[in-house]
C-alpha cells in the first residue's frame, strides 16, 4: 500500500511543508478559496511524476517539490524540480534526468507498473495516466477524457485497466496510424502557415514598414523577448532530444558491435593427432581466467537493451515538451495585435508569392497521400473482447452501485469509463460521477494506491450528497485525502470536525494566497540537504 | 623431509560442488581467511589452503554422503591424519561434511565444532573407524595410540548449511545491493568449480616435494586474490549499464561539463566496459586491470581517483582503445563506491 506521509514544496525564499497525513481519512479545508490547498495537492502528485495542472499565474519550475511515502515495507524520499526527480530510499540516492527515467525506476524498484500496447510496443503506463487511476484535481475536468492527455488517450486508460487484471490488448496495423496523423497535422499546419503569407502579401507588399512603425510599443518588445526565450527554450529541447537520439542509436550499434565481439574464438576442434579423439585434457600451463560468463554477457545485452527503450521514451517525452513550447508560442502570438503578428511571423522573410504557391501544391499533395494511407490502413485487434467487457461491466456495475447510495433519485447511466466525446457531466453530477469512478476502480482492482481528490466539492455539491460520499469513503481500508472549501455557515458548524476516524487540517488561517512563506524556509532548506542539494 | 602425492582423484572429471563450497569456505568464512594466500587443489587433500610464506597449511577433507556414520567419519578422517603425522607444517585440519545426525552431538546447534562435542559413544565409533583405517593402509607394526590422542584435539568438524550466494557473498565485502538474483551467484559458482575441475587436470601421483611451495610449481592452486577479482568482475560486469547516476568518487572528472556532456561520459565509459567484459582477446589485459585496482585497496583508503590512478597505473599506456584513462577512472570509482562500508 502506497501511504503518502508529506508534502511540501518551495525554494531557497519561500516554501510550504505539510507532514501531518495519516494513514486514513485525511480531509484539508478552508473557509475560503486561494489558500494554497490545490498547489498542495498538485504538487504533491508532481513530486511523483505527475504533469500537474497547476493554478495559473505559479511558476512551478522555480520551485521544488517533495514528498514522502511508504510503499511496501520501505519509505521513499523525492524531490522534484523540472523534470529532474532525486529519490532517496534507505540512504541510496537516485538521480534521474527525466520523468521516464524516473518511471523505469518506478516500474523495476517500486511498483511494477501495467503495460499496454503503445506504438507497436508493449510498454509500461505513463505515470500521469496511471495516477488517473486515483487521483482527480480540481482543474480540466472533463469527463469524456483524460484530464492529463500527454501521449495517451481514454482507450489507454482503458487498456490500462484491462492490463491491471491481466488482460492484454495488443493490435497489428499495417501503418502507424498516430504517427501519420502527426505527420498530416505537421503538414496542415505547414500549409495554413503559408497560406496566410500568401494573403498577406497579396493584401499588402508593404507590410514590412508599415509593421517598423508599431515596433516601438513597449507591449509589442515584451512578447518579442517571449518569444525569442520560447525559442530558445524549443533550441534547447531540440540540442537535448537531438543528443538523446545519438545516445540511442550509439547504444543500438554497441549491441551488434558487442555481438560480433564475442564470437567464439575457438572455432574448430581440438583433436588428439594420436587417437583423435576430441577429448584433450586441458594442461594447465598457462590458466586464463574469463572475466565474465554468460549471464553476465547476457545482462549487460538486457541492460542496454533496457536503455535504448529508456531513451526512446525521453525523446519522446522531450518532443512533447518541445509541442508544449510551441503551444505557448501560438498563444502569444494570438494574444497580440495582428499587425504585430504578421511582423513577428514574417519579419525575416520576404517572400514570393508564387513560391509561396508552388509549396502550397506541393504540401497539399503530400497531406492527400497520407490520407490515402490512413484510410487503407488495416487494423487487426487481436483482444479478448469478452474478458474486457466483463471487466468493464463490472467496474461500471460497481459505479452504479455506489452512484445509487449517494443519489437516490439521480438520473445518470453510466456506460462506459468515459462520457461519449462532447458530452461532460458538469457541477455536482461531474463530482459524482468522479467519486463513482475512482472508488469504482478502487475496489474492484484493490489497487495498493490512496484516493486523493482536490476539491471534493466541486460544483456545489449538497451537503448531504457530500455526507454520504464521506460515509463511503472513510468506509476504505485506505488512505484518502481530500480538500474541500467550505461556506461560512457550515465552517461555523465545525462540520468536519465532528468526523470520528477522520483527519481534519484546517487551512483557514492561512492567508489568501500565502501559503508560501518564509517561516518554512529553515526546515525546507534542511529536506533539500537530505538529497545534497545547497543553494 | 619430503612429501609424496598419494590419493589423489585422478579421475575425478568434475571436482563437486562441495569442494568448491570448502573453498570458499577458506577464503571466505574463516576468521584467519587473510593469511591464505593461495589454495591448492587435490595435492595435500581436497583443498588446502597455504600462507604466504608456504610454511602453513589449512588442511580440508571434504565428503559430500547423506548418511555419514561415525565408522566412516573415522576413515575419512584417515588422510587428516596421515597428514598430521606428516613432516610438513599443517595448521588446522578440517573436516568438511554435511550437517551430521542430531544424535551424534552434544550441542546440536553447533556447526563448527572440535570432536569434544559428539557424543562419547559416537567418538568412540570415530575413533575405531579410524584406527581400522591405519591398520589397513599402514598395517600394524607401528603403534599410533599417542599421535591419534592429540590428532582428535585438533580436528575441526564444519558442517555445510549455506547456500552457494551464501560462500560467494562472503569472499568479498564488494557490495552491489541491487543484485537480488540467486542465479547470479550460482552462475559466479560454477565458473569458479569449473576452474577447480581444470586445474585438476594434471598428474601428480607419487610426486615427491620436500618444501610447501614446491606445490606451487604444479599449477593446482587458486591465489584468493584471483577468486576475489573473479567475483567482483562479475559483480560490476553484471551491473554495468544499471548505474544511473554518476559514482560518487567520479562525479569531481567531469565536474564542469554540461548534463549532456555528463551523459556522454556515462555512457561511453559503461560502453567500453562491456566490450571489455564481450571481447576475449583483451581478456588478460582487463583482469589485471582489474586485479591491479582491487589489490591496491587492500591497503589503502584513497577515494581521490587521480590519485588512485596515477599510483597504480603510473606507467600504462593504453594499449586496447576502450580500456582508455577514462573507462578505467571510471572502473576505480566503481570499485570504491562498492568497498564503501555503508
Amino acid at each position: 500500500m502506497m501511504i503518502i506521509k508529506s508534502s511540501a514544496f518551495g525554494n531557497f525564499e519561500e516554501a510550504f511543508i505539510e507532514e501531518r497525513f495519516e494513514n486514513k481519512t485525511n480531509i484539508i479545508f478552508s473557509n475560503d478559496n486561494n489558500r494554497g490547498k490545490t498547489l498542495l495537492m498538485q504538487g504533491l502528485m508532481h513530486s511523483l511524476g505527475y504533469d500537474s495542472i497547476f493554478p495559473s499565474g505559479f511558476n512551478y519550475k522555480g520551485y521544488y517539490f517533495y514528498s514522502k511515502f511508504e510503499f511496501g515495507e520501505k519509505e521513499y524520499e523525492i524531490i522534484r524540480k523540472g523534470n529532474s526527480v532525486l529519490l532517496l530510499e534507505s540512504e541510496n540516492l537516485n538521480v534521474f534526468n527525466s520523468i521516464s527515467e524516473f518511471k523505469h525506476f518506478f516500474d523495476n524498484n517500486i511498483y511494477k507498473l501495467p503495460r499496454i500496447e503503445k506504438d507497436g510496443d508493449i510498454k509500461p503506463v505513463d505515470l500521469s495516466m496511471f495516477y488517473e487511476l486515483f487521483f482527480l484535481g480540481q482543474d480540466n475536468r472533463n469527463t469524456s477524457n483524460l484530464i492529463v492527455k500527454g501521449r495517451n488517450n481514454k482507450q489507454d486508460f482503458k487498456s490500462m485497466v484491462y492490463s491491471m487484471l491481466g488482460v492484454s490488448i495488443t493490435s497489428e496495423q499495417k501503418y502507424d496510424i498516430e504517427e501519420l496523423k502527426e505527420q498530416k497535422k505537421a503538414i496542415d499546419q505547414k500549409i495554413k502557415t503559408e497560406k496566410k503569407k500568401i494573403s498577406i502579401l497579396k493584401k499588402n507588399p508593404e507590410i514590412a514598414s508599415f509593421i517598423s512603425s508599431t515596433a516601438n510599443n513597449m507591449d509589442f518588445k515584451k512578447t518579442s523577448k517571449q518569444l525569442a526565450e520560447s525559442h530558445k527554450n524549443i533550441a534547447e529541447l531540440r540540442k537535448q532530444r537531438n543528443r538523446e537520439e545519438n545516445r540511442k542509436i550509439k547504444l543500438e550499434n554497441l549491441i551488434i558491435e558487442l555481438k560480433s565481439l564475442n564470437r567464439s574464438l575457438n572455432e574448430g576442434k581440438v583433436k588428439c593427432s594420436n587417437c583423435g579423439s576430441n577429448k584433450v585434457i586441458f594442461a594447465n600451463k598457462d590458466f586464463e581466467f574469463d572475466v565474465s560468463n554468460s549471464l553476465v554477457r547476457n545482462n549487460i545485452l538486457k541492460s542496454i537493451r533496457e536503455n535504448i527503450t529508456v531513451k526512446g521514451e525521453i525523446v519522446d517525452e522531450l518532443n512533447n515538451e518541445i509541442i508544449k513550447e510551441q503551444g505557448l508560442i501560438n498563444r502569444l502570438l494570438n494574444s497580440t495585435t495582428p499587425d504585430e503578428n504578421n511582423y513577428i511571423l514574417f519579419k525575416d522573410e520576404i517572400l514570393d508569392s508564387k513560391e509561396v504557391d508552388e509549396l502550397v501544391a506541393t504540401l497539399q499533395k503530400q497531406v492527400d497521400d497520407i490520407e490515402k494511407l490512413i484510410k487503407n490502413n488495416e487494423t487487426k485487434i487481436i483482444s479478448n473482447k469478452e474478458q474486457q467487457k466483463y471487466i468493464l461491466d463490472s467496474i461500471l456495475y460497481e459505479m452504479e452501485k455506489l452512484y445509487r447510495k449517494v443519489d437516490l433519485e439521480g438520473l445518470l447511466s453510466f456506460e462506459d469509463l468515459f462520457t461519449k466525446t462532447g458530452v461532460t457531466y458538469s457541477g455536482s453530477e461531474g463530482q459524482e460521477y468522479y467519486f463513482c469512478k475512482l472508488l469504482a476502480l478502487s475496489n474492484f482492482l484493490s489497487h495498493q494506491f490512496p484516493i486523493i481528490i482536490d476539491s471534493f466539492r466541486e460544483g456545489e455539491l449538497s451537503s448531504k450528497k457530500e455526507n454520504l460520499m464521506l460515509e463511503e469513503l472513510l468506509k476504505l481500508e485506505k488512505q484518502v485525502i481530500l480538500t474541500s472549501t467550505l461556506k461560512d455557515e457550515e465552517y461555523d458548524s465545525d462540520k468536519y470536525l465532528k468526523l470520528k476516524n477522520a483527519n481534519v487540517l484546517d487551512y483557514s488561517e492561512i492567508e489568501d494566497s500565502k501559503i508560501l512563506n518564509p517561516s518554512y524556509v529553515k526546515p525546507f532548506i534542511n529536506l533539500l540537504e537530505r538529497f545534497g542539494i545547497k543553494e | 623431509m619430503t612429501y609424496t602425492f598419494k590419493n589423489t582423484e585422478i579421475n575425478n572429471e568434475k571436482a563437486s560442488d562441495f569442494e568448491t563450497k570448502s573453498l570458499l569456505y577458506l577464503v571466505g568464512k574463516r576468521k584467519d581467511k587473510k593469511e591464505i594466500e593461495y589454495v591448492a587443489f587435490d595435492c595435500f587433500n581436497d583443498v588446502s589452503g597455504i600462507n604466504k610464506n608456504s610454511d602453513k597449511i589449512w588442511d580440508i577433507q571434504s565428503k559430500n554422503e547423506k548418511s555419514l556414520n561415525p565408522k566412516k567419519i573415522g576413515k575419512y578422517f584417515f588422510t587428516l591424519f596421515d597428514n598430521y603425522i606428516s613432516s610438513l607444517n599443517f595448521k588446522e585440519f578440517i573436516f568438511f561434511s554435511p550437517i551430521l545426525t542430531p544424535e551424534y552431538k552434544k550441542d546440536c546447534k553447533l556447526q563448527v565444532y572440535n570432536t569434544d562435542n559428539f557424543e562419547e559413544k559416537t567418538l568412540e565409533r570415530i575413533k575405531n573407524g579410524l584406527n581400522q583405517e591405519i591398520i589397513r593402509v599402514k598395517g600394524s607394526s607401528r603403534n599410533y595410540d599417542a599421535e591419534q590422542k592429540e590428532f582428535f584435539e585438533k580436528v575441526l568438524i564444519v558442517e555445510d548449511n549455506q547456500s552457494e550466494a551464501d560462500y560467494i557473498k562472503s569472499v568479498t565485502k564488494f557490495k552491489k545491493a541491487n543484485i537480488k538474483d540467486e542465479t547470479f551467484y550460482k552462475s559466479v559458482f560454477q565458473d569458479l568449480r569449473n576452474i577447480q575441475t581444470a586445474k585438476k587436470n594434471s598428474y601428480i601421483e607419487n610426486v615427491v616435494i620436500s618444501q610447501i611451495k614446491e606445490v606451487l610449481d604444479f599449477k593446482r592452486h587458486l591465489s584468493s586474490k584471483d577468486i576475489e577479482t573473479l567475483i567482483i568482475s562479475r559483480i560490476i560486469g553484471v551491473e554495468v549499464f544499471d548505474y544511473k547516476s554518476i559514482p560518487l568518487y567520479f562525479s569531481p572528472i567531469v565536474d564542469g561539463l554540461s548534463i549532456e556532456d555528463k551523459k556522454d561520459i556515462i555512457q561511453d565509459c559503461n560502453s567500453n566496459l562491456s566490450r571489455a567484459f564481450f571481447n576475449k582477446n583483451s581478456n588478460r589485459v582487463f583482469w589485471n586491470t582489474c586485479e591491479k585496482i582491487i589489490s591496491y585497496f587492500d591497503s589503502e583508503r584513497e577515494t581521490d581517483i587521480d590519485i588512485v590512478y596515477k599510483s597504480v597505473f603510473s606507467s600504462y599506456t593504453p594499449k586496447i582503445s576502450y580500456l582508455n584513462e577514462q573507462t578505467i577512472k571510471y572502473l576505480i570509482s566503481i570499485i570504491i563506491e562498492g568497498n564503501d562500508d555503508n
